[in-house]
């Protein structure tokens, strides 16, 4: 599947070839960004969850960029958040396993957004390596309605949390994060 | 809290002078935002022992942290420098004194100097490997960066702490890698080390030791200064790597397979990160690509579990009818060659040779990797491996079948042990020993680290979790695995903050000689105890 805001597979695995700037979220006002600033910009997805494109597909038409990635959540940090975020602390969506927010939650602290959406989906079948090879209920469908539900909260500001943190291996999450009106020290200087 | 020393009314001019030098918006002190340093994988959450800090302060240069330290002076504020605060499972971004205000140097974010031909840079403390990584990528230079594992950390950090990676000896040792530093001192002053302190030289990152006493260890692991700048020698990007795989099938073999790769480590044939695995045991080699995934890992059997620790001829009996009925090995260790092709080829071959003194000995299909990775490998690989940051690690821990509990944090016992097979018995042990003794489950039979060139590293990693009861066992656990390891000769090579003093304590040669000459430095070079009171067990006379 294409989209049309996605940049390519090796740009993913390596982060070669401008990431975020490349989608136009490097500098100055995006066209992927609304004047709601709760508004979800970025949306990120672990591929290793099947199911998912049609919340990818949603993500689209609401404006935000798709950036997929799997199993390692290095990847969308060095390529999408830390970029965008030095920038600027925009929300940004995803559809990962609790090892990834974990990593994206703690980084995002230190440029003052903190977890808003936090839903567990149910356990799914999945793909690729590194998360176990349990074949159970995909989840097809409830991506597309988490996430929806996700960029609603977003949208409105409210905060929900409905799971208990890292869940069982099968168990992907969907989840905000956004500005959290902390302040913490953050790239200043021109880098 | 305020710490010892320092009244109330001198902890708000502190902040007041702290305003002033870096700007009212980089000074912190309330609670939510204080509550993004506290340390996530603390064994004391929740607890009265659980350190906090009682301000943040976040300079923007090298003259905005010497004037910090000099407000601290005058103010008895004790202060904390952090690089990015990402050390979970040693202590995070919490002070090890609570009511110290953190010294975040998160701002001083610079990549100062790549210096491709002579395969070095220079880096200030709010560098990531992440930024670091991606400063060589943009510069297009072809060097490596060798990371620990997760990479959100800072190299300067990292260094400091001691840390290690996974590439060739002379980078994976953090510290070791290092060449020149500037410090600022607790009274404010400016230091540089090696050929930093000749002022017109160009060779700061090139030759380490300048002229007298190389003082540069006195700034890791401890609380004599605040390093501001570090430089860092760095892999040139190799031609290729190859990565070999021996396994031998009798329980008695792993001391032999443990001096062959000692030995070609020492004589240079070996040149990557070596390791030691269990397949029948299914304890993988550490960074190990063709691993699966330790969460899939089956529940233990433990008949063969108890009789890796019993070493008695049934026990050995028995694991050999299972090596027969499983068709897996007892042992494998994975050696890794970087280099040109017909020169790693050539390790492989010099390495098989020697391996085939233990009887039985198989090896598997080397992989081999020329660079750059392409896009199925980078997705496979274990990155470190390759001088590519990753935080991969973070899927681990999450909770499976063999393993009920969620790993909501962790922290490490990590003595240093000799690098003999029969050391890894011996460890294994004592530490089940004291495990069933305090009725806590008896962690896998564990296989040790080969980070550290001439010595091993075992890793007992204890969860640590919301509830202060199970902390408590797991602190109580620690507690005794410290002086029990001392006893035997091995020794922490680095700990949580929780443990600082009691592992300081174990460091006991000619009546804590070690302990009272850091002490000795510490109060000369810091008379009134500003700079991180207590870290690495080193506490100023004033907290003594």
């Amino acid at each position: 599947m294409t989209l049309g805001s996605e940049i390519s597979r090796r740009q993913i695995l390596l982060g070669g070839g401008g990431g975020i700037a490349a989608l136009g979220l490097g500098l100055g006002p995006a066209p992927a960004l609304s004047a709601n600033r709760t508004d979800v910009s970025l949306f990120l997805i672990d591929t290793a969850i099947p199911g998912t494109d049609e919340a990818a597909r949603l993500a689209a038409r609401k404006g935000a960029v798709v950036a997929r990635f799997t199993g390692d959540p290095g990847v969308p940090w060095l390529e999408h958040l830390e970029p965008l975020w030095r920038h600027r602390p925009l929300p940004v969506a995803g559809l990962t396993f609790g090892g990834a927010l974990f990593c994206f939650e703690r980084l995002a602290r230190g440029f003052g957004l903190s977890c808003g959406f936090r839903s567990s989906l149910p356990p799914a079948r999945l793909a690729g390596s590194g998360h176990g090879k349990e074949h159970r209920q995909p989840a097809f469908g409830m991506a597309e309605a988490a996430f929806r539900a996700a960029t609603d909260l977003a949208a409105y500001g409210q905060t929900r949390m409905t799971a208990a943190g890292i869940d069982a291996p099968d168990r992907p999450l969907t989840w905000v994060l956004r500005p959290a009106h902390v302040r913490r020290p953050r790239t200043d200087n021109g880098r | 809290m305020l710490p010892p020393g320092c009244t109330q009314e001198m902890f708000g001019q502190a902040i007041d002078a702290f305003e002033q030098t870096v700007g009212p918006e980089w000074v912190f002190t309330s609670g939510r935002d204080l509550d993004l340093y506290r340390d996530a994988y603390s064994p004391f959450w929740g607890e009265p022992e659980e350190r906090f800090a009682s301000a943040a302060v976040a300079p923007a240069d090298v003259e905005q942290v010497q004037a910090v330290v000099r407000i601290a002076n005058e103010t008895s504020l004790p202060v904390y420098p952090i690089s990015t605060g990402k050390n979970l499972g040693y202590g995070g971004s919490a002070p090890s004194l609570s009511g110290s205000a953190v010294l975040d140097l998160i701002r001083m974010n610079r990549v100062l100097d790549i210096d491709e031909e002579n395969a070095s840079v220079l880096v200030e403390p709010g560098v990531s490997y992440f930024d670091l990584y991606r400063e060589l990528r943009d510069a297009g230079a072809k060097l490596w960066i060798d990371c620990p594992d997760p990479g959100w950390g800072s190299p300067i950090g990292n260094a400091l702490d001691r840390g290690g990676g996974y590439t060739r000896p002379q980078f994976r040792n953090h510290f070791d890698a290092h060449c020149g530093m500037e410090v600022v001192l607790p009274n404010g002053e400016l230091l540089r080390t090696g050929m930093g302190a000749l002022p017109a030289a160009e060779t700061w990152q090139q030759y380490k030791a300048g002229f007298g006493p190389w003082i540069d260890g006195m700034f890791s692991q401890s609380n004599f200064g605040v390093v501001t700048k570090m430089g860092f020698w760095m892999m040139p990007e190799p031609e290729a790597c190859l990565i070999g795989r021996v396994y031998a099938n009798r329980y008695e073999d792993l001391s032999a397979l443990v001096r062959i790769v000692t030995h070609l480590e020492n004589t240079g044939i070996v040149n990557g990160m070596p390791g030691f695995g269990s397949p029948l045991l299914q304890r993988r080699v550490p960074a190990d690509p063709q691993a699966s995934d330790p969460n899939d890992a089956s529940a233990p059997d433990q008949a063969l579990q108890d009789a890796f620790y019993s070493r008695d001829a049934a026990a050995r009996g028995l694991i050999a009818d299972r090596v027969r009925s499983t068709g897996r090995s007892c042992w494998s260790a994975l050696v890794k060659f970087y280099g040109p092709e017909r020169m790693v080829r050539l390790q492989w071959e010099l390495s098989k040779e020697q391996f085939s003194e233990i009887a039985g000995v198989e090896f598997g299909e080397p992989e081999f990797y020329s660079f750059p990775l392409s896009d199925a490998e980078l997705e496979r690989v274990h990155k470190p491996t390759f001088g590519i940051p990753s935080l991969s690690v973070f899927n681990f821990g999450i909770r499976t079948e063999a393993r009920p509990d969620l790993l909501e944090g962790h922290q490490a016992f990590s003595p240093v042990i000799p690098r003999t097979g029969e050391a890894i018995f011996e460890v294994n042990r004592v530490f089940r020993e004291i495990f069933q003794d305090e009725g806590l489950p008896v962690p896998p039979f564990g296989l040790p680290g080969c980070v550290w060139e001439r010595a091993l590293m075992m890793i007992f990693v204890f969860p640590t979790t919301r509830d202060p009861e199970i902390n408590q066992k797991y602190r109580r656990a620690f507690h005794r695995l410290i002086p029990a390891a001392a006893e035997r000769g091995w020794g922490e090579y680095r700990t949580p903050v929780a443990y600082y003093d009691a592992v300081m304590d174990t460091y006991s040669f000619a009546d804590h000689a070690l302990r009272r000459f850091h002490e000795t430095v510490k109060d000369a070079l810091d008379p009134n105890g500003i700079i991180s009171p207590g870290r690495y067990g080193i506490w100023p006379e004033r907290y003594r």
